[in-house]
Protein backbone atom coordinates (compact mmCIF):
# COMPACT_ATOMS: atom_id res chain seq x y z
CA UNK A 1 0.00 0.00 0.00
CA UNK A 2 2.98 2.29 0.72
CA UNK A 3 4.00 1.52 -2.73
CA UNK A 4 1.16 2.39 -4.23
CA UNK A 5 0.66 5.96 -2.66
CA UNK A 6 4.17 6.17 -3.37
CA UNK A 7 3.82 5.64 -7.05
CA UNK A 8 0.42 7.53 -6.78
CA UNK A 9 2.01 10.77 -5.35
CA UNK A 10 5.16 10.68 -8.10
CA UNK A 11 2.54 10.50 -10.67
CA UNK A 12 0.48 13.63 -9.97
CA UNK A 13 3.40 15.37 -8.45
CA UNK A 14 5.15 14.67 -12.39
CA UNK A 15 1.56 15.26 -14.29
CA UNK A 16 1.03 18.89 -12.00
CA UNK A 17 4.97 19.82 -12.90
CA UNK A 18 4.34 18.89 -16.33
CA UNK A 19 1.28 20.81 -16.92
CA UNK A 20 2.14 24.08 -14.77
CA UNK A 21 6.07 24.36 -15.81
CA UNK A 22 5.95 27.36 -17.82
CA UNK A 23 9.30 26.85 -19.18
CA UNK A 24 8.83 24.88 -22.18
CA UNK A 25 5.90 25.27 -25.05
CA UNK A 26 2.44 24.01 -23.75
CA UNK A 27 2.98 21.59 -27.44
CA UNK A 28 6.34 20.22 -25.98
CA UNK A 29 4.91 19.70 -22.32
CA UNK A 30 1.64 17.65 -23.71
CA UNK A 31 4.33 15.72 -25.68
CA UNK A 32 6.26 14.62 -22.53
CA UNK A 33 3.63 14.04 -20.30
CA UNK A 34 2.21 11.57 -23.72
CA UNK A 35 5.21 9.82 -23.11
CA UNK A 36 5.23 9.27 -19.75
CA UNK A 37 1.60 8.08 -19.99
CA UNK A 38 2.32 5.58 -22.44
CA UNK A 39 5.59 4.70 -20.28
CA UNK A 40 3.12 3.91 -17.20
CA UNK A 41 0.56 1.59 -19.47
CA UNK A 42 3.71 -0.27 -21.06
CA UNK A 43 6.13 -0.65 -18.36
CA UNK A 44 4.39 -3.42 -16.14
CA UNK A 45 3.48 -4.88 -19.54
CA UNK A 46 7.27 -5.08 -20.54
CA UNK A 47 8.11 -6.10 -17.18
CA UNK A 48 5.78 -9.18 -17.28
CA UNK A 49 6.47 -10.18 -20.64
CA UNK A 50 11.16 -9.81 -19.73
CA UNK A 51 9.70 -11.84 -16.53
CA UNK A 52 8.24 -15.06 -18.89
CA UNK A 53 10.99 -14.82 -21.24
CA UNK A 54 13.95 -14.15 -18.97
CA UNK A 55 12.25 -15.53 -15.95
CA UNK A 56 13.85 -12.02 -13.91
CA UNK A 57 11.36 -12.53 -11.48
CA UNK A 58 10.06 -8.89 -10.59
CA UNK A 59 7.29 -9.37 -8.24
CA UNK A 60 6.22 -5.33 -8.04
CA UNK A 61 4.70 -5.40 -11.18
CA UNK A 62 1.37 -6.94 -9.46
CA UNK A 63 1.11 -3.75 -7.56
CA UNK A 64 1.52 -1.59 -10.60
CA UNK A 65 -0.95 0.93 -11.46
CA UNK A 66 -2.26 1.11 -14.62
CA UNK A 67 -1.16 -2.91 -15.43
CA UNK A 68 -3.64 -4.47 -17.92
CA UNK A 69 -3.95 -7.86 -17.01
CA UNK A 70 -6.24 -10.46 -18.77
CA UNK A 71 -8.45 -12.33 -16.77
CA UNK A 72 -7.93 -15.59 -17.86
CA UNK A 73 -4.83 -16.20 -19.96
CA UNK A 74 -4.44 -19.56 -19.36
CA UNK A 75 -6.28 -23.06 -19.95
CA UNK A 76 -8.14 -23.62 -16.81
CA UNK A 77 -6.41 -26.28 -14.15
CA UNK A 78 -7.06 -29.69 -14.74
CA UNK A 79 -7.97 -29.55 -10.77
CA UNK A 80 -9.01 -27.04 -8.53
CA UNK A 81 -8.81 -26.30 -4.74
CA UNK A 82 -11.22 -23.89 -3.32
CA UNK A 83 -12.94 -22.73 0.06
CA UNK A 84 -16.87 -23.54 0.86
CA UNK A 85 -18.68 -21.97 3.48
CA UNK A 86 -22.08 -22.94 5.08
CA UNK A 87 -24.42 -22.41 7.30
CA UNK A 88 -25.27 -24.83 9.69
CA UNK A 89 -28.67 -24.84 12.06
CA UNK A 90 -29.95 -26.34 15.43
CA UNK A 91 -29.93 -30.07 14.63
CA UNK A 92 -26.69 -30.01 12.24
CA UNK A 93 -28.34 -29.56 8.56
CA UNK A 94 -25.95 -27.73 6.17
CA UNK A 95 -27.83 -25.23 4.25
CA UNK A 96 -25.81 -22.93 1.07
CA UNK A 97 -25.31 -19.13 1.74
CA UNK A 98 -26.10 -16.64 -1.12
CA UNK A 99 -23.33 -15.56 -2.31
CA UNK A 100 -24.74 -11.82 -1.76
CA UNK A 101 -23.89 -12.15 1.69
CA UNK A 102 -20.61 -11.38 0.62
CA UNK A 103 -21.41 -7.66 -1.37
CA UNK A 104 -19.50 -5.64 -1.62
CA UNK A 105 -17.10 -8.14 -2.58
CA UNK A 106 -17.77 -10.06 -5.97
CA UNK A 107 -17.99 -13.67 -5.76
CA UNK A 108 -15.02 -14.24 -7.15
CA UNK A 109 -12.49 -12.21 -4.75
CA UNK A 110 -15.02 -13.81 -2.33
CA UNK A 111 -13.93 -16.99 -2.45
CA UNK A 112 -10.66 -16.14 -2.63
CA UNK A 113 -10.57 -14.60 0.32
CA UNK A 114 -12.28 -17.47 1.76
CA UNK A 115 -9.50 -20.00 0.32
CA UNK A 116 -6.87 -17.65 1.78
CA UNK A 117 -8.65 -17.72 5.15
CA UNK A 118 -7.80 -21.29 5.32
CA UNK A 119 -3.83 -20.60 5.68
CA UNK A 120 -4.48 -18.12 8.65
CA UNK A 121 -4.56 -18.09 12.38
CA UNK A 122 -7.70 -19.80 14.08
CA UNK A 123 -8.03 -16.40 15.56
CA UNK A 124 -8.51 -14.91 12.43
CA UNK A 125 -10.63 -17.66 11.07
CA UNK A 126 -12.93 -17.85 13.58
CA UNK A 127 -13.53 -13.47 13.05
CA UNK A 128 -14.08 -14.33 9.40
CA UNK A 129 -16.37 -17.01 10.23
CA UNK A 130 -18.13 -15.23 12.65
CA UNK A 131 -18.65 -12.18 10.10
CA UNK A 132 -20.24 -14.04 7.59
CA UNK A 133 -22.30 -16.07 10.36
CA UNK A 134 -23.53 -12.30 10.97
CA UNK A 135 -24.08 -10.79 7.75
CA UNK A 136 -25.95 -14.17 6.52
CA UNK A 137 -28.43 -13.77 9.90
CA UNK A 138 -28.62 -10.24 8.99
CA UNK A 139 -29.25 -11.35 5.06
CA UNK A 140 -31.75 -14.05 6.16
CA UNK A 141 -34.10 -11.87 8.05
CA UNK A 142 -33.88 -9.77 5.57
CA UNK A 143 -35.57 -12.13 3.05
CA UNK A 144 -37.75 -13.23 6.49
CA UNK A 145 -39.21 -9.51 6.28
CA UNK A 146 -39.48 -8.73 2.74
CA UNK A 147 -39.80 -11.84 1.12
CA UNK A 148 -36.38 -11.62 -0.65
CA UNK A 149 -33.25 -11.06 -0.34
CA UNK A 150 -31.33 -8.94 -3.37
CA UNK A 151 -28.11 -8.64 -1.43
CA UNK A 152 -26.64 -5.32 0.34
CA UNK A 153 -25.72 -3.63 -3.09
CA UNK A 154 -29.19 -2.29 -4.30
CA UNK A 155 -29.30 0.45 -1.83
CA UNK A 156 -29.36 3.74 -3.51
CA UNK A 157 -30.09 3.38 -6.91
CA UNK A 158 -31.93 0.02 -6.95
CA UNK A 159 -31.87 -1.72 -10.73
CA UNK A 160 -30.59 0.84 -11.69
CA UNK A 161 -27.08 0.07 -10.08
CA UNK A 162 -23.96 0.03 -11.71
CA UNK A 163 -23.85 -4.05 -13.07
CA UNK A 164 -22.05 -6.08 -11.43
CA UNK A 165 -18.57 -7.38 -12.95
CA UNK A 166 -20.17 -11.11 -12.19
CA UNK A 167 -23.52 -11.24 -10.66
CA UNK A 168 -23.61 -14.05 -7.88
CA UNK A 169 -26.28 -16.59 -8.85
CA UNK A 170 -29.42 -15.82 -6.23
CA UNK A 171 -29.25 -19.19 -4.60
CA UNK A 172 -31.83 -18.11 -1.37
CA UNK A 173 -33.99 -17.78 -4.45
CA UNK A 174 -33.35 -21.34 -6.18
CA UNK A 175 -35.33 -24.36 -4.91
CA UNK A 176 -32.71 -25.10 -2.00
CA UNK A 177 -34.16 -25.30 1.62
CA UNK A 178 -33.67 -22.02 3.35
CA UNK A 179 -33.05 -21.86 7.35
CA UNK A 180 -34.75 -19.29 9.11
CA UNK A 181 -32.52 -16.70 10.83
CA UNK A 182 -32.97 -17.76 14.74
CA UNK A 183 -32.50 -21.54 13.84
CA UNK A 184 -28.86 -21.00 12.68
CA UNK A 185 -26.19 -21.98 14.95
CA UNK A 186 -23.07 -21.49 12.96
CA UNK A 187 -21.09 -21.47 9.94
CA UNK A 188 -18.48 -24.17 8.44
CA UNK A 189 -15.63 -24.05 6.32
CA UNK A 190 -14.46 -26.79 3.70
CA UNK A 191 -11.75 -26.96 1.65
CA UNK A 192 -12.89 -28.74 -1.28
CA UNK A 193 -11.65 -30.12 -4.30
CA UNK A 194 -12.28 -30.87 -7.72
CA UNK A 195 -11.13 -32.66 -10.92
CA UNK A 196 -12.45 -30.76 -14.32
CA UNK A 197 -12.85 -33.87 -15.79
CA UNK A 198 -14.75 -35.31 -13.24
CA UNK A 199 -16.97 -32.45 -12.59
CA UNK A 200 -17.96 -32.40 -16.64
CA UNK A 201 -19.62 -35.98 -16.53
CA UNK A 202 -20.82 -35.38 -12.68
CA UNK A 203 -21.11 -31.95 -10.93
CA UNK A 204 -21.37 -33.42 -7.17
CA UNK A 205 -18.19 -35.30 -7.83
CA UNK A 206 -15.84 -33.61 -5.58
CA UNK A 207 -14.00 -33.51 -2.59
CA UNK A 208 -14.66 -31.80 1.30
CA UNK A 209 -12.79 -31.83 4.12
CA UNK A 210 -13.63 -29.43 7.23
CA UNK A 211 -10.89 -26.94 7.57
CA UNK A 212 -12.64 -24.57 10.61
CA UNK A 213 -16.32 -23.66 11.99
CA UNK A 214 -17.59 -21.48 14.21
CA UNK A 215 -20.07 -21.87 16.63
CA UNK A 216 -22.09 -18.89 18.22
CA UNK B 1 26.76 4.31 -45.10
CA UNK B 2 25.78 8.14 -45.20
CA UNK B 3 22.47 6.77 -47.70
CA UNK B 4 21.62 4.43 -44.61
CA UNK B 5 21.98 7.00 -42.12
CA UNK B 6 19.96 9.47 -44.25
CA UNK B 7 17.48 6.50 -45.36
CA UNK B 8 16.99 5.86 -40.74
CA UNK B 9 17.02 9.64 -40.31
CA UNK B 10 14.10 10.12 -43.01
CA UNK B 11 11.67 7.01 -41.58
CA UNK B 12 12.14 8.43 -38.24
CA UNK B 13 10.92 11.99 -39.51
CA UNK B 14 8.10 10.25 -41.13
CA UNK B 15 6.98 8.45 -38.48
CA UNK B 16 7.03 11.64 -36.09
CA UNK B 17 5.72 13.55 -38.22
CA UNK B 18 2.59 10.85 -38.55
CA UNK B 19 2.46 10.68 -34.93
CA UNK B 20 2.32 14.38 -34.58
CA UNK B 21 -0.75 14.89 -36.80
CA UNK B 22 -2.41 11.76 -35.46
CA UNK B 23 -2.10 13.28 -31.77
CA UNK B 24 -2.14 17.33 -32.29
CA UNK B 25 -4.26 17.21 -35.65
CA UNK B 26 -7.15 20.35 -34.57
CA UNK B 27 -10.55 18.87 -33.98
CA UNK B 28 -13.77 20.13 -32.18
CA UNK B 29 -14.07 20.05 -27.93
CA UNK B 30 -17.10 18.20 -28.06
CA UNK B 31 -15.72 14.04 -28.69
CA UNK B 32 -13.63 15.48 -25.43
CA UNK B 33 -16.49 16.89 -24.08
CA UNK B 34 -18.30 13.23 -24.30
CA UNK B 35 -14.93 11.57 -22.70
CA UNK B 36 -15.23 13.68 -19.62
CA UNK B 37 -18.99 12.99 -19.23
CA UNK B 38 -18.02 9.13 -19.46
CA UNK B 39 -15.17 8.96 -17.48
CA UNK B 40 -16.64 10.87 -15.03
CA UNK B 41 -20.25 9.52 -15.13
CA UNK B 42 -19.23 5.35 -14.86
CA UNK B 43 -16.79 6.79 -11.80
CA UNK B 44 -19.89 8.54 -10.45
CA UNK B 45 -22.36 5.35 -11.21
CA UNK B 46 -20.06 3.17 -9.65
CA UNK B 47 -19.42 5.10 -6.39
CA UNK B 48 -23.10 5.49 -5.53
CA UNK B 49 -24.11 1.87 -6.30
CA UNK B 50 -22.01 -0.19 -4.20
CA UNK B 51 -22.40 0.21 -0.45
CA UNK B 52 -18.20 0.64 0.16
CA UNK B 53 -18.55 1.46 3.84
CA UNK B 54 -19.74 -2.34 4.16
CA UNK B 55 -16.36 -3.49 3.52
CA UNK B 56 -15.18 -2.39 7.10
CA UNK B 57 -17.10 -5.47 8.09
CA UNK B 58 -15.02 -7.38 6.88
CA UNK B 59 -11.79 -8.32 8.42
CA UNK B 60 -8.45 -6.58 8.00
CA UNK B 61 -6.64 -9.50 7.53
CA UNK B 62 -9.41 -10.78 5.13
CA UNK B 63 -9.81 -7.55 2.99
CA UNK B 64 -5.77 -6.86 2.84
CA UNK B 65 -5.74 -4.53 5.84
CA UNK B 66 -5.90 -1.07 3.98
CA UNK B 67 -3.73 1.85 5.35
CA UNK B 68 -2.28 4.95 3.89
CA UNK B 69 1.32 5.45 5.91
CA UNK B 70 0.20 3.29 9.01
CA UNK B 71 -3.36 5.18 8.86
CA UNK B 72 -6.47 2.18 8.58
CA UNK B 73 -8.72 3.51 6.41
CA UNK B 74 -10.99 0.63 6.64
CA UNK B 75 -13.94 1.96 9.18
CA UNK B 76 -17.02 2.41 8.63
CA UNK B 77 -17.02 6.23 8.91
CA UNK B 78 -13.22 6.66 6.57
CA UNK B 79 -15.15 4.74 3.72
CA UNK B 80 -18.80 6.64 3.97
CA UNK B 81 -16.22 9.89 3.85
CA UNK B 82 -14.02 8.64 0.97
CA UNK B 83 -17.79 7.63 -1.40
CA UNK B 84 -18.80 10.82 -0.68
CA UNK B 85 -15.89 12.72 -1.45
CA UNK B 86 -15.49 10.48 -4.78
CA UNK B 87 -19.36 11.24 -5.29
CA UNK B 88 -19.06 15.05 -5.32
CA UNK B 89 -15.72 15.13 -7.23
CA UNK B 90 -16.80 12.76 -10.17
CA UNK B 91 -20.15 14.89 -10.21
CA UNK B 92 -18.41 17.92 -10.26
CA UNK B 93 -16.45 16.32 -13.18
CA UNK B 94 -19.04 15.35 -15.27
CA UNK B 95 -20.93 19.03 -14.94
CA UNK B 96 -17.92 20.06 -15.56
CA UNK B 97 -16.74 22.61 -13.22
CA UNK B 98 -13.23 22.53 -11.33
CA UNK B 99 -12.40 19.45 -14.04
CA UNK B 100 -8.96 18.82 -12.72
CA UNK B 101 -9.15 19.46 -9.46
CA UNK B 102 -11.82 16.70 -9.76
CA UNK B 103 -10.04 14.24 -11.60
CA UNK B 104 -7.10 14.37 -8.99
CA UNK B 105 -9.45 13.83 -6.23
CA UNK B 106 -10.99 11.08 -8.16
CA UNK B 107 -7.61 9.63 -8.72
CA UNK B 108 -6.58 9.74 -5.13
CA UNK B 109 -9.80 8.04 -3.73
CA UNK B 110 -9.92 5.48 -6.42
CA UNK B 111 -5.82 4.16 -5.61
CA UNK B 112 -7.19 4.19 -1.85
CA UNK B 113 -10.35 1.95 -3.11
CA UNK B 114 -8.11 0.06 -4.81
CA UNK B 115 -5.49 -0.80 -2.28
CA UNK B 116 -8.46 -2.93 -0.61
CA UNK B 117 -7.87 -6.35 -1.73
CA UNK B 118 -11.66 -6.81 -2.72
CA UNK B 119 -11.81 -5.90 -6.54
CA UNK B 120 -14.00 -2.91 -5.81
CA UNK B 121 -12.92 -1.06 -9.01
CA UNK B 122 -12.15 -4.15 -10.97
CA UNK B 123 -11.21 -3.92 -14.35
CA UNK B 124 -11.35 -0.30 -13.76
CA UNK B 125 -7.82 0.81 -13.55
CA UNK B 126 -8.23 2.34 -17.42
CA UNK B 127 -10.53 4.55 -16.31
CA UNK B 128 -8.87 5.54 -13.70
CA UNK B 129 -5.78 6.24 -16.06
CA UNK B 130 -8.03 8.71 -17.68
CA UNK B 131 -8.25 10.89 -14.85
CA UNK B 132 -4.31 11.26 -15.57
CA UNK B 133 -5.07 13.34 -19.06
CA UNK B 134 -8.40 14.91 -17.45
CA UNK B 135 -6.37 16.33 -14.94
CA UNK B 136 -4.17 18.32 -18.00
CA UNK B 137 -6.65 18.47 -21.07
CA UNK B 138 -8.89 21.55 -22.12
CA UNK B 139 -12.64 18.90 -20.98
CA UNK B 140 -14.61 21.09 -19.97
CA UNK B 141 -14.46 24.01 -23.00
CA UNK B 142 -17.91 21.96 -23.91
CA UNK B 143 -20.73 19.75 -23.13
CA UNK B 144 -20.14 21.91 -19.27
CA UNK B 145 -21.01 24.15 -16.90
CA UNK B 146 -18.12 26.07 -17.60
CA UNK B 147 -19.42 26.39 -21.47
CA UNK B 148 -22.43 27.28 -20.48
CA UNK B 149 -21.86 30.22 -18.06
CA UNK B 150 -18.81 31.60 -19.75
CA UNK B 151 -19.14 34.39 -22.01
CA UNK B 152 -15.35 33.69 -23.60
CA UNK B 153 -16.35 31.22 -26.72
CA UNK B 154 -13.33 28.38 -26.95
CA UNK B 155 -11.58 27.91 -30.22
CA UNK B 156 -14.32 26.09 -32.73
CA UNK B 157 -10.72 23.08 -33.37
CA UNK B 158 -7.61 22.73 -31.61
CA UNK B 159 -4.86 20.53 -30.96
CA UNK B 160 -5.71 20.38 -27.58
CA UNK B 161 -8.75 18.60 -28.29
CA UNK B 162 -7.47 15.63 -29.93
CA UNK B 163 -4.58 14.49 -27.91
CA UNK B 164 -6.76 13.34 -24.87
CA UNK B 165 -9.00 11.41 -27.01
CA UNK B 166 -5.77 10.15 -28.96
CA UNK B 167 -4.30 9.17 -25.46
CA UNK B 168 -7.72 7.32 -24.96
CA UNK B 169 -7.97 5.25 -27.88
CA UNK B 170 -4.23 3.89 -28.17
CA UNK B 171 -4.80 3.37 -23.79
CA UNK B 172 -7.68 1.14 -24.90
CA UNK B 173 -6.25 -0.53 -28.19
CA UNK B 174 -3.19 -1.08 -25.72
CA UNK B 175 -5.32 -2.97 -22.90
CA UNK B 176 -6.57 -5.38 -25.48
CA UNK B 177 -3.45 -5.85 -27.35
CA UNK B 178 -1.64 -6.45 -23.74
CA UNK B 179 -4.16 -9.06 -23.11
CA UNK B 180 -4.07 -11.39 -26.84
CA UNK B 181 -0.48 -10.93 -26.11
CA UNK B 182 -0.58 -12.40 -22.46
CA UNK B 183 -2.86 -15.36 -23.63
CA UNK B 184 -0.55 -16.10 -26.41
CA UNK B 185 2.42 -15.93 -24.20
CA UNK B 186 1.18 -17.91 -21.49
CA UNK B 187 -1.33 -20.54 -23.04
CA UNK B 188 0.23 -20.55 -26.35
CA UNK B 189 -1.63 -22.73 -29.25
CA UNK B 190 -3.53 -24.59 -26.68
CA UNK B 191 -5.77 -21.07 -26.00
CA UNK B 192 -7.11 -22.63 -29.16
CA UNK B 193 -8.25 -25.73 -27.83
CA UNK B 194 -12.32 -25.81 -26.80
CA UNK B 195 -11.22 -27.07 -23.27
CA UNK B 196 -9.38 -23.84 -22.02
CA UNK B 197 -13.09 -21.68 -22.14
CA UNK B 198 -14.58 -24.93 -21.46
CA UNK B 199 -12.32 -25.38 -18.08
CA UNK B 200 -13.38 -21.77 -17.23
CA UNK B 201 -16.62 -21.63 -17.35
CA UNK B 202 -16.83 -25.09 -15.53
CA UNK B 203 -14.78 -22.72 -12.62
CA UNK B 204 -17.73 -20.17 -13.15
CA UNK B 205 -20.36 -23.06 -12.35
CA UNK B 206 -18.41 -23.15 -9.11
CA UNK B 207 -17.65 -19.49 -7.95
CA UNK B 208 -20.45 -18.58 -9.24
CA UNK B 209 -22.87 -21.26 -9.01
CA UNK B 210 -24.78 -20.32 -11.61
CA UNK B 211 -25.81 -22.13 -14.79
CA UNK B 212 -26.14 -20.23 -17.99
CA UNK B 213 -27.75 -21.51 -21.44
CA UNK B 214 -25.35 -19.89 -23.09
CA UNK B 215 -22.61 -21.45 -21.00
CA UNK B 216 -23.97 -24.94 -21.43
CA UNK B 217 -23.63 -23.92 -24.96
CA UNK B 218 -19.87 -23.99 -24.44
CA UNK B 219 -19.68 -27.83 -23.31
CA UNK B 220 -22.31 -28.99 -25.87
CA UNK B 221 -20.31 -27.89 -28.43
CA UNK B 222 -16.63 -27.58 -28.75
CA UNK B 223 -16.19 -26.34 -31.58
CA UNK B 224 -17.92 -23.28 -30.84
CA UNK B 225 -15.86 -23.11 -27.69
CA UNK B 226 -12.89 -22.90 -30.29
CA UNK B 227 -13.72 -20.63 -32.40
CA UNK B 228 -14.70 -17.85 -29.80
CA UNK B 229 -11.53 -18.66 -28.34
CA UNK B 230 -9.59 -18.06 -31.83
CA UNK B 231 -12.29 -15.08 -32.30
CA UNK B 232 -10.93 -13.49 -28.45
CA UNK B 233 -7.38 -13.82 -29.06
CA UNK B 234 -7.89 -12.31 -33.37
CA UNK B 235 -10.13 -9.66 -31.60
CA UNK B 236 -7.98 -8.56 -28.96
CA UNK B 237 -4.26 -8.46 -30.65
CA UNK B 238 -5.58 -7.48 -34.25
CA UNK B 239 -7.66 -4.12 -32.66
CA UNK B 240 -4.31 -2.34 -32.46
CA UNK B 241 -4.45 -2.00 -36.70
CA UNK B 242 -6.78 0.73 -35.70
CA UNK B 243 -3.64 3.18 -35.41
CA UNK B 244 -2.75 2.23 -38.86
CA UNK B 245 -5.59 2.46 -40.68
CA UNK B 246 -8.75 4.65 -38.95
CA UNK B 247 -11.07 3.02 -41.13
CA UNK B 248 -11.01 -0.68 -39.55
CA UNK B 249 -12.45 0.56 -36.24
CA UNK B 250 -15.85 0.32 -38.04
CA UNK B 251 -15.26 -3.29 -38.48
CA UNK B 252 -13.08 -3.92 -34.86
CA UNK B 253 -15.44 -1.45 -32.59
CA UNK B 254 -18.70 -3.06 -32.88
CA UNK B 255 -16.85 -6.54 -32.73
CA UNK B 256 -15.24 -5.55 -29.36
CA UNK B 257 -19.07 -4.67 -28.31
CA UNK B 258 -20.16 -8.17 -29.57
CA UNK B 259 -16.92 -9.89 -27.56
CA UNK B 260 -17.81 -7.83 -24.38
CA UNK B 261 -21.68 -9.12 -24.94
CA UNK B 262 -20.73 -12.86 -25.39
CA UNK B 263 -18.11 -13.38 -22.32
CA UNK B 264 -21.05 -11.42 -20.30
CA UNK B 265 -23.64 -14.19 -21.37
CA UNK B 266 -21.17 -17.49 -21.11
CA UNK B 267 -19.52 -16.48 -18.44
CA UNK B 268 -21.02 -14.04 -16.24
CA UNK B 269 -18.42 -11.32 -16.58
CA UNK B 270 -19.57 -7.46 -17.36
CA UNK B 271 -16.82 -5.31 -18.90
CA UNK B 272 -19.46 -2.21 -18.60
CA UNK B 273 -17.28 0.39 -19.26
CA UNK B 274 -15.75 -0.87 -22.17
CA UNK B 275 -19.35 -0.54 -23.90
CA UNK B 276 -18.84 2.90 -23.21
CA UNK B 277 -15.33 3.54 -23.82
CA UNK B 278 -15.28 2.26 -26.70
CA UNK B 279 -18.11 5.08 -28.13
CA UNK B 280 -14.79 7.11 -27.94
CA UNK B 281 -13.74 5.63 -31.05
CA UNK B 282 -16.24 7.51 -33.04
CA UNK B 283 -16.35 11.66 -33.77
CA UNK B 284 -18.90 13.37 -31.50
CA UNK B 285 -18.40 16.74 -33.35
CA UNK B 286 -22.15 16.89 -34.95
CA UNK B 287 -23.42 17.16 -30.95
CA UNK B 288 -22.26 20.61 -31.20
CA UNK B 289 -23.90 21.18 -34.45
CA UNK B 290 -26.90 19.71 -32.90
CA UNK B 291 -26.45 22.80 -30.13
CA UNK B 292 -26.60 25.22 -32.73
CA UNK B 293 -29.44 24.19 -33.85
CA UNK B 294 -31.24 23.84 -30.97
CA UNK B 295 -31.48 20.15 -29.89
CA UNK B 296 -29.25 20.65 -26.47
Amino acid sequence: MVLTTTIFTAITATVIVIDRCGRISRRARVGLLLSAFFALQLLPFALQVADHFCDVRIPTFNVMPFRAYSLYSTPAPESFTEAEAVLVDDVGAEHPIDFRVWEPLIPRYANRLLLHSLSQSPESQQHVAATLFEKSVVALQTRESAGQFDGFNEYLLGQFSYPKHQTPASLWGRSVEIPLSDAVVGVRVYRVGWNKQQRRLDPSQYSRVLAYEYVR
Amino acid sequence: MNTYVETKTDLFRTLRHRIEDDFFRPMTPHTLGLARIVVFGLILWKSVSRPWFQLADWPASLIGGPNLFGWNYASTGSLTCLTVVLAVAATLGLAGGLTRIAAATCLLVLFLFNAIDGGLYDSGWLLASFLLLLMCARSDDALSLKSLLSPKRPAPESWEYRWPIRAIQVATLLVYFQTGVFKLLQSGLSWFDAETLQGWYLFHQWTDSHYFAWGELLLEYPTLAAVSATAAMILECGCIAILLCDRLKWLFVPALFAMHAVIGLTLNIWFTEYFFILLLFFDWSWLGSAKKTGFS
